[in-house]
């Protein structure tokens, strides 16, 4: 025989009979699977585990725009169209931005009398900011302060 | 955890191949403690994938495979600098005769090799795996189970402790 031979006679002859087999029960216990299984239940994958989060935050997103739109839509309400046409309706709420041209396409910008925005309450330098007394319009009950530019 | 079917195929895998995996294990280890454990390790480790395994045709490679990488990552967190016994390395007066003793000259002489030879020695010649498993199951290439096996065998065959057997053919 050679030393390779050799060798393999000598471990098979000598290495032991284990004391005991291999408990199935212990092997169940020791199993990692189950643990892994109901991990895998509990807590899904890192994408799926993000999505409340990202749910919260466009509710979020939706309620502070809608907020922001009320605001925006509030605050514009005082506002009226630009001369000749305010008052017409006590339902408009004019956009101050836009004003209705020869053309009949809106306009943005300066040209517009009320400004971008259109505030009721924009004073100027030396004006308290308080809003202007009611003045004397159409006879509808509407009133409105508007204070015009240049 | 795989039920029926699979379940009671890795339980017959279990029956019919843990001593054979507890012996080789011992042969890794030195001791029967660290042995069960191991085999232990690499069972629980394979259970959960013995759906996919069993597909293959051997499915002994992957759990040798798995028991191996066990083995050899617990050796080196472990500090093996100094073991502490009760017995002198010398070689003994007399060769001996009976397999108990003989066994505890083999382990000895095994602890001499490097864990990857050590490996390499129980998967070649007691598992009887091919060259190109052991390589599978230690992962490395063919050429480095074949240069640790003949370094290994060098080195068993220069033993002190088995210099006897070699020599002088002591029947165990």
């Amino acid at each position: 025989m050679n030393d390779t031979e050799l060798i393999a006679q000598l471990l098979h002859e000598t290495t032991p009979e284990p004391p005991s087999d291999i408990s199935l029960v212990g092997l169940r216990a020791a199993a990692p699977a189950p643990a892994l299984v109901t991990i895998e239940a509990i807590h899904p994958a890192p994408s799926r585990r993000w999505l409340p989060v990202i749910a919260a935050g466009a509710v979020a997103a939706c309620v502070a725009g809608a907020l922001t739109a009320v605001a925006l839509v509030g605050h514009d309400s005082h506002a009226v169209s630009p001369a000749g046409s305010g008052g017409s309706s006590p339902s408009s709420t004019s956009t101050p931005a836009a004003s209705a041209s020869s053309s009949g396409a809106p306009q943005l910008g300066p040209t517009n009398a009320a400004g971008p925005l259109g505030s009721p309450t924009t004073s100027y330098a030396g004006q308290p900011a308080t809003p202007a007394a009611p003045q004397t319009g159409p006879s509808n009950g509407f009133s409105t302060s508007f204070t015009s530019g240049h | 955890m795989v039920e029926g079917q699979d379940n009671g195929e890795f339980a017959d895998f279990v029956r019919s191949s843990s001593r054979e995996l507890q012996r080789s294990a011992w042969l890794l280890c030195g001791d029967w403690h660290s042995a069960q454990d191991l085999v232990q390790t690499a069972l629980a480790a394979t259970w959960p994938r013995w759906v996919d395994i069993q597909r293959d045709d051997r499915p002994q490679v992957y759990v040798y495979r798995v028991m191996v990488n066990a083995h050899l990552r617990a050796r080196r967190r472990r500090w093996r600098g100094e073991l502490p016994t009760a017995e002198l390395p010398e070689p003994p007066a007399a060769p001996p005769a009976h397999p108990t003793e003989m066994r505890d000259e083999l382990r000895r002489a095994l602890s001499r090799l490097s864990p990857q030879q050590r490996t390499v020695v129980v998967l070649r010649y007691f598992v009887d795996l091919s060259e190109a498993d052991v390589a599978t199951a230690v992962g490395c290439s063919i050429g480095a189970v074949k240069s640790h096996a003949s370094r290994a065998v060098r080195t068993l065959r220069e033993a002190p402790e088995l210099i006897d057997y070699f020599e002088q053919g002591v029947k165990i």
